[in-house]
C-alpha cells in the first residue's frame, strides 16, 4: 500500500472516528483502526461491535492494500505534526506501516488487517432520505433525558418513530421525560426503532456539523446512516418503548409563565441548599404574582428565591427534582418557559412559548 | 445418529476452539448458541449483528464442515440475532429507593414485529358452547396452520374474537418462533396502504404483506365499500393462499352481510371455514365472571356471581366492566361487597333496554331488507314481501314481546291468527334454514336487543 493524502482531508476522517472508550482484552485488535487504499480512496474504519463507522476520503493511492494500526498512536501522530505540512504519505510493506511528511517519518507495528471486522449492511430494507441538521437536532433535544443506566436497557435510548409527516424523538428515565417533533417530508413509514443511548453520542459525534441529507436504514437489529463519505451503524434495542403516550396530561389547573434567564438564575441560587436528592419546593402567590423557589438542608441551611410569573389557575405547592428542570433549560429553545401543572403528585409539563413541537413531563417528588 | 441442536453446537464449539486463537474465540463464539434445526439448516444464536456479519464471512466454511462431521445433513447455516436470557435476572436488581416517583409508564404488550398483544393466551381464554366451534377450529390451526384457510371468526362486539385470534397468533409464535406472524386490522392496513401509496413505496409494503406466514386481520368489515383496498386485499389473499400460509379473519358479521364486500372476495373468504362466536350462556357468563373475579382477587360468592351471570346477559367486555366497578367498590369499602351493593352496580352499568317504537322497527327491518316500509303494512300479496312482513312480526313477538292482537293491529290491521301464524312460521322456518337464523342475528345486533 502506498498513498499521498491531504493532511486537512486525514485529520476530518480522523476525527470522525472513535477510539474505544474501554480496553478491548477480548479482541485487542479493536483498538486499531482499519485502513484501505483502493481506486482513488482510502477507507478508514473502527468499530467496537456495539457501533461501527467507516469514513471515505479521496486520495492519491499509488499501489492499493490494506493495513490496521493502533487507533490511539496513529492519532497522536497526526495531531502533532507541524501545521504547515500540507501533504502526508502512507505506506505499507506488509510489517512496518509508515507515515512520512517532508520533516518527519514514523514507522508502526500492525495487525493483520484481515482479522478486522467488517461492518454489517443493512439489506432488503427501505431506506429514507433525511436532513442530517434536523435528525441530529431531534436528537440533541431529547437525549439528556435518557436513562444512564443499562437496568432497564429500552429507556437507555432514543426512541424514534413517525406520527404523519413527524419524527419523533423521545427520551425518558422514568423520573422525566422529552418529547421533539420534527416536521420531515418523505418520512413515510420509517419504522420505530429504539437506538442506545451510548451509540447516540458517537452518533453525535460522527454526524455533528455535517449538512445536507444522509439515508437511513433501519433493520431488526440495527440501524445504519450513509453520506457519500460517512457510513455509521449501530445495533438497535430489541423490545417495545413504554407506551408513555397515555401519561401526558391534556388538561392543566394552574399554568405559570416566566422568563428563562430569571428562572434559571433562581434554580441556580435554591439549589446550592437542596437535600441529597436535589429537592427544591416551588410554592406560586397568584396575587402578587410571583414564583418561590426554596430548598432546605438541614445540615448546611436554606434558600428562597422569587421570580416574576404571570399566573393561571389556581395556587399550587409542588416538590422536585432540580436538576430535572434545570436540564430543560440548559438546552435552550426560547425566552419564555410555561410550566402546567394539575396535581401535587401528577406529572406536570414544562414547554418553552411558542415552541409546540417540544413537550417536557417532570414527575413530582413526594 | 441424530444429537440435539444444544450437544451439536457445544461439540461444534469445542473443536472451533482448538483451532482458532483465543481472542479470536471469545469475542466471535463465546456467547453463541444453538437456535435450532429444520431439515438441513442449522439455525445459530449470536449476540450482535457484528457477530453475525464477521461469522458469516469469515468462519461459514469451517462452521459448517464441523458440524457436518457430527451431522452430515446439515447444508446450510443461518445466524439469528438474539439475547440469551440473563436480561430478565438483571432487571430484577431493579433502582431501590428513592423519593420521585417515577411516571406511571406502562410497558407496552404490543410485540413489535408481529404486533401481537402477549397478554393474549389461551390461558385466559374460556371456551363455552358459545365460542366452542371458533375455539377448535383455532386448535386445529394450531395444530396444523392451513388447515382451514381463511378462517373467518365473526360475532358481534365485545365477544372476544381479538381475544382468540390474537392467543391463535402467540401460539403458532410459541409453537415455531420462526413463523412470520403479523397481527393488523382493517383500519392500520388501509393506513399503511395510504402512506405506501404517498410515498411511492408501494412495492415494499406488497413485498411486506406477502413475506408473512400467519396474516391476521381483525375487523375487516369495516373495508366495506372500498374498493382499491378490496383489490389489494385480494392479491394478497391470493398470494397467500397460494403459498398456503394460514389467513386469519374476524368481523362483526358472517361475509355475506358485509355491504359493500365485493364478491369475488366474499366467495374466496366463504372457501375456508366460516365460524361464529356469539353471546355467551348463563354458564359460560357464570364461568367468565368467576374467573376474571379471581383474577383480580375479588372475594364474590356464588349467590353473586350467580346473580350476575343471570342480570347481565350481555358481552364479555360489559361482564369485565362489572367486575371492574366492583373491584374497585372493594377496594375503596375495604371489605366483600354485599349482595345489595352489587345490585345497584349492576343497575347502573347495566344498559335500558332500548325501547323503539314499533314503525322504527319495521323501518329497520325494511331498510335491512331493501323494501319501503309502506310495503308492510299494505296488503300486498307479493312472496318477497309477505316473508318479510313475518319477520316482521316474528321479531316483534319474540324480541319485543308485544301481544298479537296489537301486533296486527299495527301492522296493517291484521288479524291476530295471522299474527300467530307468521310467527310460527318463521320459528319453524328458522330451525330448517341456517341463514335465516343469521338474518334474524343481525337484524337483533341492528336493533340492539
Amino acid at each position: 500500500m502506498k498513498l499521498e493524502v491531504r493532511a486537512e482531508k486525514l485529520q476530518w476522517a480522523i476525527q470522525k472516528l472513535q477510539k474505544n472508550q474501554q480496553k478491548q482484552l477480548s479482541l485487542p485488535i479493536l483498538e486499531a483502526i482499519y485502513l484501505e487504499a483502493k481506486e482513488n480512496t482510502l477507507i478508514l474504519r473502527t468499530t467496537n461491535l456495539h457501533v461501527g463507522t467507516e469514513v471515505v476520503i479521496p486520495v492519491k493511492v499509488e499501489q492499493e492494500g490494506k493495513v490496521a494500526v493502533r487507533y490511539d498512536l496513529l492519532s497522536q501522530v497526526l495531531s502533532n505534526l507541524k501545521t504547515k505540512e500540507d501533504k502526508i504519505e502512507f505506506s505499507f510493506d506488509g510489517n512496518l506501516f509508515t507515515v512520512k511528511t517532508p520533516y518527519s517519518q514514523v514507522n508502526m507495528t500492525s495487525y493483520n488487517a484481515d482479522e478486522f471486522p467488517t461492518l454489517p449492511k443493512i439489506a432488503d430494507a427501505p431506506s429514507f432520505t433525511l436532513p442530517i441538521t434536523d435528525f441530529i437536532d431531534g436528537v440533541q433535544s431529547v437525549m439528556y433525558a435518557a436513562a444512564q443506566t443499562d437496568i432497564k436497557p429500552e429507556i437507555s435510548s432514543v426512541y424514534i418513530y413517525t406520527d404523519g409527516n413527524e419524527l419523533v424523538f423521545v427520551s425518558t428515565d422514568s423520573f422525566r421525560l422529552a418529547e421533539k417533533r420534527v416536521v420531515v417530508e418523505n418520512v413515510g413509514d420509517f419504522p420505530g426503532v429504539i437506538f442506545p443511548i451510548k451509540n447516540v453520542q458517537e452518533f453525535i459525534r460522527v454526524f455533528a456539523r455535517e449538512e445536507g441529507n444522509f439515508s437511513v436504514l433501519v433493520s431488526e437489529n440495527q440501524i445504519s446512516f450513509e453520506t457519500e463519505s460517512l457510513y455509521f451503524v449501530s445495533r438497535v434495542i430489541d423490545g417495545t418503548y413504554p407506551n408513555y403516550q397515555q401519561i401526558i396530561p391534556t388538561e392543566s389547573t394552574t399554568t405559570i409563565t416566566l422568563l428563562h434567564s430569571e428562572l434559571t438564575s433562581a434554580l441556580r441560587l435554591v439549589h446550592i441548599f437542596s437535600d441529597d436528592f436535589h429537592q427544591i419546593f416551588l410554592r406560586t402567590e397568584k396575587e402578587r404574582e410571583k414564583v418561590i423557589f426554596s430548598a432546605k438542608n438541614v445540615e448546611v441551611g436554606e434558600s428562597e428565591a422569587e421570580v416574576d410569573a404571570h399566573i393561571q389557575g389556581e395556587d399550587i405547592e409542588i416538590k422536585f427534582n432540580y436538576r430535572y428542570l434545570y436540564d430543560v433549560l440548559s438546552h435552550q429553545m426560547g425566552d419564555s418557559i410555561s410550566i402546567e401543572l394539575t396535581e401535587t403528585r401528577k406529572p406536570f409539563v414544562v414547554r418553552y412559548v411558542g415552541e409546540p413541537s417540544f413537550l417536557y413531563l417532570i414527575m413530582p417528588m413526594r | 445418529m441424530t444429537h440435539t441442536p444444544d450437544k451439536l453446537w457445544e461439540k461444534t464449539l469445542a473443536e472451533i476452539e482448538l483451532e482458532i486463537s483465543k481472542p479470536n474465540y471469545n469475542t466471535w463464539f463465546k456467547k453463541t448458541f444453538a437456535v435450532g434445526m429444520d431439515g438441513d439448516t442449522f439455525y445459530i444464536g449470536v449476540p450482535s449483528v457484528f457477530n453475525k456479519e464477521w461469522l458469516q464471512t469469515r468462519f461459514n466454511d469451517m462452521i459448517l464442515s464441523t458440524l457436518r462431521k457430527h451431522e452430515p445433513s446439515i447444508t446450510k447455516l443461518e445466524y439469528v440475532v438474539k439475547k440469551k436470557h440473563t436480561e430478565e435476572e438483571k432487571r430484577k436488581k431493579d433502582e431501590t429507593r428513592k423519593p420521585t416517583e417515577t411516571l406511571p409508564l406502562e410497558k407496552s404488550d404490543v410485540d413489535k414485529d408481529t404486533n401481537l398483544n402477549k397478554r393474549y393466551t389461551f390461558d385466559s381464554f374460556i371456551v363455552g358452547p358459545f365460542n366452542e366451534v371458533a375455539y377448535s377450529a383455532a386448535q386445529a390451526i394450531i395444530k396444523k396452520p392451513g388447515v382451514y384457510n381463511p378462517l373467518f371468526v365473526y360475532g358481534s362486539t365485545g365477544l372476544g374474537k381479538t381475544h382468540l385470534i390474537q392467543a391463535t397468533g402467540n401460539e403458532l409464535l410459541k409453537k415455531n418462533p420462526n413463523l412470520k406472524v403479523f397481527y393488523t386490522n382493517s383500519e392500520k392496513f388501509s393506513q399503511d396502504y395510504v402512506n405506501a401509496l404517498t410515498n411511492n413505496r408501494i412495492q415494499q409494503f406488497k413485498n411486506r404483506y406477502r413475506s408473512y406466514d400467519v396474516l391476521i386481520m381483525d375487523d375487516i368489515q369495516f373495508f366495506s365499500g372500498k374498493e382499491k383496498l378490496q383489490e389489494e386485499l385480494f392479491h394478497l389473499f391470493n398470494i397467500l393462499y397460494d403459498k398456503n400460509k394460514q389467513i386469519i379473519f374476524s368481523s362483526d358479521k358472517h361475509p355475506n352481510y358485509i355491504v359493500g364486500l365485493e364478491d369475488r372476495l366474499r366467495s374466496r373468504f366463504s372457501a375456508g371455514m366460516i365460524v361464529d362466536i356469539n353471546r355467551p350462556d348463563y354458564e359460560s357468563r357464570a364461568a367468565i365472571l368467576k374467573k376474571k373475579a379471581s383474577e383480580r382477587n375479588i372475594p364474590v360468592s356464588d349467590e353473586i356471581i350467580d346473580y350476575l351471570a343471570t342480570h347481565i346477559d350481555g358481552n364479555i367486555r360489559e361482564l369485565e366492566g362489572v367486575i371492574n366497578s366492583i373491584a374497585i367498590q372493594t377496594e375503596l369499602k375495604g371489605r366483600k361487597l354485599t349482595l345489595e351493593e352489587i345490585k345497584k352496580i349492576v343497575k347502573n352499568s347495566v344498559k335500558p333496554k332500548k325501547h323503539l317504537a314499533i314503525n322504527e322497527i319495521v323501518k329497520i327491518i325494511a331498510g335491512y331488507y331493501n323494501v319501503h316500509p309502506e310495503q308492510i303494512y299494505e296488503k300486498s300479496r307479493k312472496k318477497e314481501i309477505v316473508h318479510i312482513r313475518q319477520i316482521v312480526m316474528y321479531i316483534l313477538r319474540e324480541l319485543f314481546n308485544i301481544s298479537y292482537p296489537t301486533i296486527g293491529k299495527e301492522i296493517g290491521g291484521r288479524d291476530h291468527t295471522t299474527v300467530i301464524h307468521s310467527y310460527e312460521k318463521v320459528k319453524e322456518m328458522i330451525k330448517e334454514d341456517p341463514s335465516l337464523g343469521q338474518e334474524i342475528e343481525q337484524l337483533k345486533s341492528i336493533l340492539g336487543v
